[in-house]
């Protein structure tokens, strides 16, 4: 499938003042558009967190029904819309992750759409076996800084209000995740 | 270049920009981690695509059903405590019980307060018993508020009180001065139903006789009133000369008085009369038609054990002195008999104080204090429009006594809602983060 990149900021803005007010109609056409920039990130993310596709299905779907659902008590001025829909997400992984007690690995591997050469397919594979190596090394809320930064695409910003901390704060966090994956990539490759 | 502003360039870029074999790293493992992004499946996709652009229907589909059941696991934990109580939704968690919690709270309060509020004096008026017929013998208040008994012949070593008040020309007409009071019980054969004290009016016949058993007389009370009148400024000088009249038409003397008049001055007045206690009733009925009876107040004071104590001393005096008159009798010497003499004028005096007093007493129950206030009433400057005026002032104010209690108890229970509320949303938050140690 074809992942959108960084969602338009012109339609993230228009969002943001629109929802408040706008009839209902208007409303659901608003969050459709919100739907339609988020919806694979939000499942990237969930899926990184949860590990389990059937489950990352399950808590996507109740994400974004809980967001259509809340759509009318969402306010600029706590964030843009994404970050809500990701803490939103976060939050239905979280009570999955709870309930469960359990970590699944994810059922298959993510599907490779690009068209490679043998050989470029198999430095490719090498390369996702040691990412996926040094990710399944971090600790789970080191792997959540990252999903949120890599496979959802929210700004240090955004990442600080869906965790409920300060922008420096998160963006230090980052860093030393990435430092910490760096070396553990190292190590997988020695 | 920083390393996380190397990692966004590669991100928005899409690929390696960097030249620094460090900075070509991390972008290169930035890249990595984002083409590694689990991707949806088609048909789930296409599913929750329909069910965004349909608003997400109520029907049940595998994806929602698997979703509700998520959310049920989820809730499990939260509703297993509030899940107890039957009879609550099945959407009762913590955080909505500590709302209903908190509203019923509020609204028992804050009834109560509101309550006191409109019927401050509703329990005093209740316990007195005060009769709103004038022209009936006024049931007295249950012997146990009084202390007396129907037969209750022998008296008591406090003097008994009762008061009884109302407010407003409204009600003064209802409060309606009753005959007489007076604790004496009377005979049972007088009247007395279902165990209700008939009281009889004073016999305002001054202090007993010497050698009079009290025992045998009606018990003494002595009466007072207090009664405040609002009349138009310029009737307040015709108000005045009417509290003087009805005193003196009635038996009575104004002991005091004074008058304040004036365009500028709040004006009023104040006046002290003394009435034969026999006429109070019809004194406070003639003092209410000068005005506006803004507020009226009766006291009756049982002073028969005062009575008792001057009548004891009375007949210990006496006999003393008749002991000394026959020692005076016998007296063998002029020195012995001067000495007699001597603590014979000391008896004397002391009679003479001990009937004086009781002259006094007797004064006090046969003549009732009443304390008369005039002030400046409605219909006063303006008429209707100002009294119009004066009632919505005073419900204006009345109103908004209640609104500050009301104000005063829902303070209180915001702050405290609003602790159980960041404790709640904390403890929440805290839990769903521990799914990640």
């Amino acid at each position: 499938m074809e992942r959108p990149k960084r969602r338009s900021r012109d339609m993230s803005q228009a969002v943001a003042e629109a929802a408040p007010a706008v009839p209902v109609a208007a409303a659901s056409q608003t969050f459709d558009t919100l739907y339609r920039e988020t919806f694979p990130r939000v499942y990237a993310y969930v899926a990184s967190l949860l590990r389990d596709r059937a489950a990352a299905e399950d808590v996507t779907a109740l994400a974004f029904e809980r967001a259509y659902s809340r759509r009318r008590s969402y306010k600029a001025a706590r964030g843009t819309p994404e970050a809500w829909v990701f803490g939103i997400a976060r939050n239905a992984a979280l009570d999955e992750l709870r309930s469960r007690k359990r970590r699944a690995t994810l059922l298959a591997d993510p599907e490779d759409v690009t068209a490679a050469t043998p050989e470029d397919l198999a430095d490719m594979a090498l390369r996702r076996e040691t990412v996926r190596a040094a990710m399944a090394s971090l600790e789970p809320r080191e792997r959540d800084l990252v999903a949120l930064k890599f496979h959802g695409g929210l700004s240090n910003s955004e990442i600080a209000g869906v965790l409920g901390m300060s922008e420096s704060n998160a963006g230090t966090k980052l860093h030393r995740t990435i430092e910490k994956l760096r070396k553990a990539c190292h190590d997988q490759s020695s | 270049m920083g390393a996380l502003a190397v990692i966004n360039d590669a991100l928005e870029q899409g690929r390696v920009t960097a030249t620094n074999s460090d900075e070509r790293e991390l972008q290169e493992l930035a890249l990595a981690i984002q083409a590694d992004s689990p991707e949806p499946d088609p048909a789930f996709a296409a599913e929750l695509r329909e069910r965004v652009s349909a608003g997400f229907p109520h029907e049940p589909s595998p994806v929602a059903e698997g979703g509700r059941r998520a959310a049920e696991r989820v809730r499990g934990t939260l509703r297993s405590a509030a899940g107890r109580l039957s009879g609550l939704t099945p959407r009762l968690t913590p955080r909505y019980a500590g709302g209903v919690a908190a509203v019923l709270l509020a609204v028992a309060v804050g009834g109560g307060v509101i309550s006191q509020t409109i019927n401050p004096g509703t329990e005093r008026l209740t316990a007195l018993s005060v009769s709103p017929k004038p022209d009936k013998p006024v049931s007295s208040p249950p012997a146990e508020l009084l202390g007396a008994t129907r037969d209750d012949a022998a008296p008591t070593d406090m003097d008994q009180k009762f008061t009884s008040s109302s407010s407003g020309g409204a009600e003064a007409g209802s409060f309606a001065t009753p005959k007489a009071r007076t604790l004496e019980a009377a005979p049972a054969n007088d009247g007395a139903v279902g165990g209700d004290i008939i009281v009889e009016p004073p016999v305002p016949g001054g202090p007993p006789k010497q050698g009079e058993s009290l025992n045998q007389r009606d018990r003494q009370v002595e009466r007072s009133a207090f009664i405040t009148i609002g009349a138009p400024t310029d009737k307040l000088a015709d108000a005045a000369r009417g509290v003087a009249d009805t005193a003196r038409r009635h038996g009575g003397f104004v002991l005091s008085s004074s008058m304040t008049t004036g365009e500028k001055s709040d004006g009023g007045g104040q006046f002290e009369l003394r009435v034969p206690v026999d006429q109070l009733d019809a004194v406070l009925d003639d003092l209410s038609d000068l005005g506006e009876v803004r507020s009226m107040t009766q006291d009756e004071q049982d002073v028969t054990s005062s009575f008792e104590s001057l009548d004891d001393q009375l007949k210990a005096a006496q006999a003393e002195r008749k002991s000394l008159l026959t020692r005076l009798e016998n007296a063998d010497t002029d020195l012995e008999a001067q000495g007699i003499r001597r603590q014979l004028k000391g008896a004397n005096q002391k009679i003479n104080g001990i009937e004086a007093d009781q002259r006094q007493l007797g004064k006090r129950i046969s003549y009732a204090a009443v304390s008369v206030t005039l002030v400046k009433g409605k219909g006063d400057a303006g008429g209707a429009t100002a009294q119009a005026l004066d009632d919505a002032l005073a419900i204006l104010t009345a109103s908004l006594g209640i609104l500050v209690r009301i104000v005063a108890v829902l303070i209180p229970i915001g702050i405290v809602g609003g602790i159980v509320w960041l404790v709640v949303r904390t403890t929440r938050r805290r839990r769903r983060e521990s799914a990640l140690d």
